[in-house]
């Protein structure tokens, strides 16, 4: 089922990695703070696709493709 | 779940105000999250589009219309969504020339998509412009 606790999810690793930034990178420690973004990327990367691939099965079946 | 138009303006509201959030906070994150959203509204969208290309198919049985014509007609429909979703996507991120590039690639394989069409239409004029035709 479609939901929208997906976008809520997505946010909060947003708004969490920028916090882990500005303390990593106000520590002093920015290369941290860089792989802690990345990592926050790569996870939202995942569940994203995870939608998308879903996104895409549904228009395939829907219209034939 | 099937939401009605208010819980649909209030969950796209709702992805507003997040997207506004986050984008000037981690500007990667908000654009995974505008690819989100996008998905999820065509996600709940769906039920009731599934009934819609179940009405044109009805009629087009009713009207005794060539079934892989409105397959044609439905696969243009999808090509183009799924294009129009990447393009979008590529110029929300600033990527205007790839957006363009991928309308061009979304056009060219509905013109693929349509020679068959075409072709029925050209013999169907063709024979009728045969002498001793009519």
């Amino acid at each position: 089922m479609p939901s929208v606790d997906l976008i809520f999810k997505i946010a909060g690793v947003g708004i969490a990695v920028a916090v882990i930034h500005l303390v990593l990178s106000k520590a002093g420690k920015e290369e941290y703070g860089f792989f802690a973004t990345l990592a926050g990327v790569a996870i939202v990367f995942l569940v994203v696709v995870q939608l998308l691939s879903r996104l895409f099965d549904a228009v395939k079946t829907l219209f034939n493709l | 779940m099937t939401l009605g138009i208010a819980g649909l303006v209030g969950a796209t509201l709702v992805m507003v105000v997040l997207l506004a959030v986050v984008r000037q906070a981690r500007a990667e994150m908000g654009i995974q999250l505008g690819i989100a959203a996008a998905a999820t509204i065509f996600l709940i969208l769906l039920p009731q589009i599934a009934l819609a290309v179940r009405l044109l198919e009805t009629v087009a049985l009713k009207a005794h219309i060539e079934l892989r014509f409105l397959d044609v007609v439905l696969r243009v429909i999808g090509i183009a969504y799924l294009a129009e979703f990447g393009a979008q996507v590529a110029r929300d991120a600033g990527e205007g020339a790839l957006a363009q590039k991928l309308e061009l690639g979304g056009k060219v394989l509905i013109l693929v998509l349509a020679i068959p069409v075409v072709n029925a239409l050209l013999s169907l004029v063709l024979g009728l412009m045969r002498p001793g035709a009519l």
